[in-house]
């Protein structure tokens, strides 16, 4: 249960949080950044606001009132814009006055430094895009000159710029005239275009270093990118703002780099960027931008508000904790949330989203008849404790963990899905079992959780998949360069690659069609572990490496040796994915909160990253922590999430003059309910249900032995067919994305005129055919579908409608068949809402 | 904010950057490449194309014994065949391919098209989608993270017409082993994927049953469920909250107007078209498939993808993959089937006011190997070094030939080009800009093609 205690500390929590996160005190002048270095060459941007009431800012730096004052005026100056310029060596301070308030900048004046490959010829060459993968910085180079991907490998570059081809590229006796220069000016030809003019300060530093022998000269290296404010929402009148993006260095001074540094926005399209920082936005949007600055890669988080809107408390929040976090953060961004929705809605979302199936017609009516207050939170245990919630659980795992038949073997298939089913029946620890998943050894017929070593059959996809699917990050790009969006270096994805460099795999009975194929295994197959040292040949570095968990700090080095201890790389690497590691936890409760949504906290779910950030991080944390403190319980997370407020929004709506999170940003923040289609399962069962005709699948148990569900089926289907065309997975991928809930031309063929539906509704078999043989009225029949199919009862305007049509002369079966071709061709549906 | 090196395309090279280029060797461009791509730059060429047939030969057509014949060169890699005249002075064709050589006038070759793919489903997916395969290995596997077919890009970035779906793919899914990626839309989604069947236009109760209303199902009826569907979709208006439900209201409405419009359905019906017609087009699988994809694009449909074959079969089979007897194969089975087939699509599309709009391309995965004795003695390998795509119609210059191979049609000895040029070619001559960027499952923007279009071959 929810300790009082803990929903009032949230609550307090994120009612500061605006405040709390630009770590200032909570009166309404703003002014960063707080300490400042500048140079003569290198002067630094103040941003001065004023906080609203309710955390919003509001950029007041022309405001006539406002004063700013240099407390020594020999040492720096400050010009209308803001910008704080060297005057000579030393230290002083600056107040901003407004008002009654004040506040104090420290400013420290540096001598000018020399211009430094590392750091200056580095910054212009990143900034103007010369070694983006698109141009220099592709794998091979573009019209003979390649660079490291973004400025990865600086000692490289510096041998490709002055050595390469005898040293074509530079002239220290005439340094206009180098190649370099000439190209990026498009003073001769480049197929690049003109990356910056003679006149730019990008020209001046690199011509003064030409000019001194272009030397590989070295600055005290970068230790922290910082982007100001990092996280900000502004006031609906505020169209533009500025942000800034400040280098600290490790000889302790920083520099204001916004103008050397690429920055990118989350939302092409949304917003523009200046280069000095500036952001125009033309309508309400909440973006992130990312900054890059020689290696270092930094966000923001800008929310540009609509306008205040009139917020009723009893919809906004709720009891529950993640109502708390949900209407604060919504009222935060100035969202009214949405109305609860009725029963019959909230009931059919309840099922299909927990067991994957539609609720009966008399389990639809004892539910709406219920008059007992506490009938939803008696609803959702009731399917917390349904075998259809195992079924979804063990459907979901089978479709990440690649379940499918060729490599599994349809016995394997089923067994592997049959103790995930067991897994998720049990509620074990949610932890547990997937560390058992990672380090099982042995045969996979005797041991099925020894089956991730089955589908993942080499030490790079496994660490790929180990990344994406169990710490929701997507290491991939580090296979060949350190990741330009991500902090994953090379070293994380070798790193992460040798724990599974020692299995070996052995076949049993293995007979596949094709013999040269290894992605076929027809019989069980032994996982084992080979009694030598866990490496991998490392390309960056030329050598093989040893183990190395994920770090997001550069500082952590290779495992000295295998640790005395009796634990396998397995158990290591199990180990520390699964213990006190909080991007475990956080993917996991985002998984669990997608399966609910249909869209995650963070979206896509598997792609956890700076520069795609939560849409709500209070959530977030809290629902990770949450799931940690309850022991990893899958049921415990998901009561309180389908009990929620958030969880029984209606639909989604369209609104003007707020933030549109919809199409904006794709990261809701839970004002209302997505509406999706029904999964492909889900949507063949439910018309089998309506209809009274099923359909037949494999079954988990024995492959032979067909189910009528298919949520059951443990494998894939062979062929094409209804779950294909609806976007059932084939499991080639680790990726959410593989399952798709899109909609096509051939699915609205499928439904409308498709045999296996049709099949269904004019079958002599199906629920018309055995209720007019039990004579039951036309009314009555339709009253059925309608509950079967969409949880209600037909409205006035229907009844009228097929009254109508029932008193003509046609039969009362076609009239009813077409009743039931309509229902189950609507979109109320095909869709959950 | 963009910064990438796009803004080069519209750029003229100048004497200067050639030589600096000569200097570094770069891998595709060479001078006279560079020269017709600047020649092509300074007209005023506009695309023109509406609509893309697509025929792909799977196996990989020999080049040599087809439309660039190496009669000169010694007789282990000539061949058994000889060169005809054509309607082109001075380029001959094979002798096997003498209705084709009748109209070569009407034809663009690219004779100089190479890649390194030796592999059938690695090649076949260069071909289909212009990307190079991660890996050249028999079992590339079909994922989500490969590039979608050209007919998904076409889909994504052209207008469509009403109750004809975009792309229309068909009458195998192409496999070796495995199925050969990039016959779908991949990362692009599922609503680009074509409009695919695999039934048999040539059998004789050709047609599609999603396509066939049941008989119980007259238009009349039809119509009553389409005013039952609107009483319920009445009720919440759902597409007015969702985009996907609005996406769902859209194929339902186009499935609909599909199933009750006559469009393509007609365009099945084959029967339609007079006796002489269809047996001018061939009574194979293949030449039926041709037939119909005129009508589809007749239909509105704007990408039509004909597969000659499931497999890649050889020696005597389905494809074109001739390591065994090659000679007897494309005598007796390929080139008479294609020589009866391709001409009549031209020479129809010609005849109905088609072809200006329609660019047909006829190509497979790769070429075959100069130097012949593969497997029997007989056959020839594959080789993917350098081979002949040919393409017709859609603005294409009759008569053009770009490239041209070394004297034993091993290598290109002129102008080089990868598939991705021939993708960006095709992507030109809709009017899509080649860079166009999607984005994939990790969200990585990429370029629809990282090609050069081949301009010189239109006007």
């Amino acid at each position: 249960m929810i300790q009082p205690n803990l929903v009032i500390l949230v609550l307090i929590l994120a009612l500061n949080f605006g405040l709390v996160a630009l770590g200032q005190s909570p009166e309404n002048l703003l002014v960063l950044p707080e300490t400042i270095h500048v140079s003569a060459n290198h002067p630094s941007q103040l941003l001065v606001y004023r906080v609203q009431a309710d955390g919003a800012l509001l950029d007041i730096h022309a405001q006539p009132e406002l004063q700013i004052e240099v407390a020594d005026p020999e040492i720096a100056q400050v010009t209308s814009d803001l910008s704080i310029e060297f005057r000579k060596p030393g230290a002083t301070t600056v107040t901003v006055r407004l008002g009654g308030q004040s506040r104090r900048i420290e400013v420290t004046s540096i001598a000018e430094m020399p211009v430094t490959f590392t750091r200056d010829v580095s910054a212009v060459i990143g900034k103007s895009g010369c070694n983006l993968g698109t141009c220099h910085g592709s794998l091979h180079g573009k019209a003979g000159l390649r660079m490291s991907l973004r400025g990865d490998d600086l000692a490289f570059d510096y041998d490709r710029l002055v050595h390469e081809y005898g040293g074509r590229r530079i002239d220290p006796i005439l340094p206009d005239e180098s190649l370099l220069l000439l190209k990026a000016t498009g003073a001769i030809s480049h197929q690049g275009g003109r990356r910056f003019t003679t006149k730019s300060e990008s020209y001046r530093q690199i011509r003064d270093w030409i000019e001194q022998g272009a030397p590989y000269t070295e600055s005290p290296s970068l230790t922290r990118l910082q982007v100001l404010p990092e996280v900000a929402r502004f006031d609906d009148s505020q169209k533009t703002a500025k942000m800034l993006v400040i280098a600290h260095f490790a000889d302790g001074t920083t520099r204001d780099v916004t103008r050397w540094s690429r920055l990118e926005t989350s939302i092409p399209g949304g917003a523009t960027i200046a280069d000095d920082g500036t952001i125009q936005v033309t309508k309400a949007i909440d973006l992130s931008i990312g900054a890059s600055y020689l290696s270092g890669r930094s966000a923001g988080r800008f929310s540009f508000l609509g306008k205040s809107v009139g917020i009723d408390p009893e919809v906004q929040y709720g009891n529950n904790p993640i109502d708390s976090l949900v209407g604060t953060r919504l009222s935060q961004m100035r969202i009214p949330a949405a109305p609860e929705v009725d029963d019959a809605t909230f009931l059919r979302r309840a099922y299909l989203v927990s067991v994957s199936r539609l609720p009966t017609s008399q389990q639809t009516k004892d539910f709406l008849t219920d008059a007992s207050v506490d009938k939803r939170e008696r609803l959702i245990d009731s399917l917390l404790a349904d075998h259809g919630f195992n079924l979804t659980w063990a459907l979901r795992w089978s479709d990440l963990l690649r379940n499918e038949d060729k490599v599994m073997s349809s016995k394997g298939t089923a067994l592997f899905h049959n103790w995930l089913t067991e897994q998720i029946a049990t509620d074990r620890p949610w932890n547990e079992w997937n560390a058992e998943i990672v380090r099982s050894v042995g045969s996979t017929y005797e041991n099925p959780p020894a089956s991730f070593h089955r589908t993942h059959r080499d030490p790079m996809t496994a660490a790929e998949s180990i990344g994406q699917v169990f710490l929701g990050v997507r290491i991939q790009c580090a296979k060949c360069h350190n990741h330009p969006f991500d902090s994953w270096r090379q070293d994380d994805y070798y790193g992460l690659s040798a724990y599974f460099s020692t299995i070996s795999r052995k076949q049993i009975d293995n007979n596949p069609k094709d013999k040269l194929d290894s992605h076929e295994i027809t019989g069980d197959e032994v996982i084992s572990l080979d009694d030598r040292k866990a490496e991998i040949y490392h390309p960056g570095l030329s050598k093989k490496v040893t183990t190395k968990p994920l770090s997001k700090t550069a500082q952590s080095s290779f495992a000295e040796t295998q640790s005395g201890s009796q634990q396998s790389p397995l158990d290591e690497i199990a180990t520390w994915l699964t213990r006190d590691n909080d991007m475990f936890d956080r993917n996991m409760a985002n998984r669990i909160w997608f399966q609910y949504f249909g869209v995650g906290i963070v979206d896509p779910p598997d792609d956890m990253r700076e520069s795609n950030p939560p849409s709500n991080p209070e959530l977030l944390d809290f629902l990770a922590k949450e799931f940690r403190r309850s022991g990893y319980s899958l049921r415990h997370l998901s009561r309180l999430i389908l009990t929620s407020k958030a969880f029984a929004r209606q639909g989604s709506q369209q609104r003007e003059e707020t933030l549109d999170e919809s199409r904006l940003n794709g990261t809701p923040l839970f004002s209302d309910y997505r509406i999706r289609r029904i999964s492909a399962e889900s949507l063949i069962d439910a018309i089998s249900s309506v209809t009274d005709i099923p359909s037949k699948f494999p079954s988990a148990n024995t492959p032979d032995i067909i189910a009528n569900q298919a949520m059951a089926m443990p494998g894939i289907p062979k062929g094409p067919g209804f779950l294909k065309t609806f976007g059932k997975p084939n499991r080639l991928l680790i990726c959410e994305c593989e399952r798709s809930n899109q909609v096509s031309l051939v699915q609205s063929l499928t439904l409308a005129n498709g045999p296996e539906v049709q099949g269904k509704i004019t079958s002599d078999q199906n629920v018309i055919a055995k209720m007019l043989s039990q004579n039951v009225p036309a009314q009555t029949i339709i009253e059925e579908i309608y509950l079967r199919a969409l949880s209600r009862v037909p409205h006035e305007h229907e009844c009228t409608a097929f009254r109508e049509m029932i008193a003509g002369a046609e039969p009362a079966r076609q009239v009813l068949e077409d009743i039931l071709w309509a229902v189950i061709n609507s979109k109320e549906f095909v869709m959950i809402r | 904010m963009r910064q990438g090196c796009n803004e080069f395309n519209g750029s003229v090279m100048n004497r200067r950057a050639l030589l600096s280029l000569g200097g570094v060797g770069l891998g595709g461009l060479t001078l006279d490449r560079v020269l017709q791509a600047s020649d092509a730059n300074a007209s005023s060429l506009r695309p023109r194309a509406k609509n893309v047939i697509f025929l792909h030969q799977y196996g990989g057509p020999s080049h040599i014994d087809t439309f660039d014949m190496k009669p000169h060169a010694p007789t282990g890699i000539r061949g058994e065949f000889n060169p005809i005249d054509s309607s082109l002075p001075g380029v001959p064709v094979c002798e096997h391919l003498p209705r084709w050589g009748q109209q070569l006038h009407k034809w663009a070759q690219i004779r100089s098209v190479h890649h390194d793919m030796k592999n059938h489903n690695s090649a076949c997916y260069y071909s289909l989608t212009g990307k190079r395969p991660p890996t050249d290995d028999i079992r590339l596997r079909d994922t989500m993270e490969l590039y979608p077919a050209y007919g998904s890009s076409a889909a994504k970035f052209l207008s469509t017409s009403e109750g004809v779906p975009p792309f229309i793919a068909f009458p195998h899914v192409l496999r070796d082993g495995a199925i050969s990626p990039g016959q779908h839309a991949s990362f692009l989604g599922k609503r680009y994927d074509p409009f695919f069947f695999d039934s048999d236009p040539n059998s004789k109760d050709f047609g599609l049953p999603e396509l066939e209303l049941p008989s119980s199902i007259s238009l009349e009826r039809l119509g009553h469920r389409r005013e039952l569907l609107r009483v319920i979709d009445d009720q919440l208006q759902l597409a007015e909250k969702s985009s996907e439900a609005k996406g769902l209201d859209e194929f339902q409405r186009q499935s609909l107007s599909i199933l009750s419009s006559p469009n393509l359905k007609k365009a099945f019906d084959l029967g339609k078209e007079e006796d002489a017609l269809r047996d001018r087009y061939g009574r194979t699988t293949y030449g039926q498939s041709c037939l119909l994809a005129r009508r589809l694009v007749e239909a509105g449909a704007r990408f039509v993808n004909v597969y000659f074959s499931r497999g890649i079969g050889g020696k005597g089979s389905e494809g074109w993959d001739t390591h065994q007897d090659n000679f007897k194969d494309l005598k007796e089975r390929l080139l008479p089937m294609t020589d009866c087939t391709v001409p009549t699509l031209i020479d129809d599309l010609d005849a109905r006011g088609l072809l200006d709009d329609t660019l047909v391309l006829w190509m497979g995965e790769f070429g075959r190997g100069p130097q012949i004795g593969d497997r029997d003695g007989k056959g020839r390998g594959h080789w993917p070094h350098c081979y002949t795509v040919m393409m017709a119609g859609g603005g294409t210059r009759g008569g053009a030939i770009f490239g041209k191979s070394d004297e034993r049609g091993a290598y290109p000895a002129t102008s080089p080009v990868g598939p991705e040029d021939v993708s960006a070619t095709l992507f030109w001559a809709l009017g899509i800009e080649p860079s166009k960027e999607v984005r994939d499952t990790q969200g990585r923007p990429l370029p629809i093609s990282s090609g050069a279009p081949i301009e010189s071959i239109f006007g």
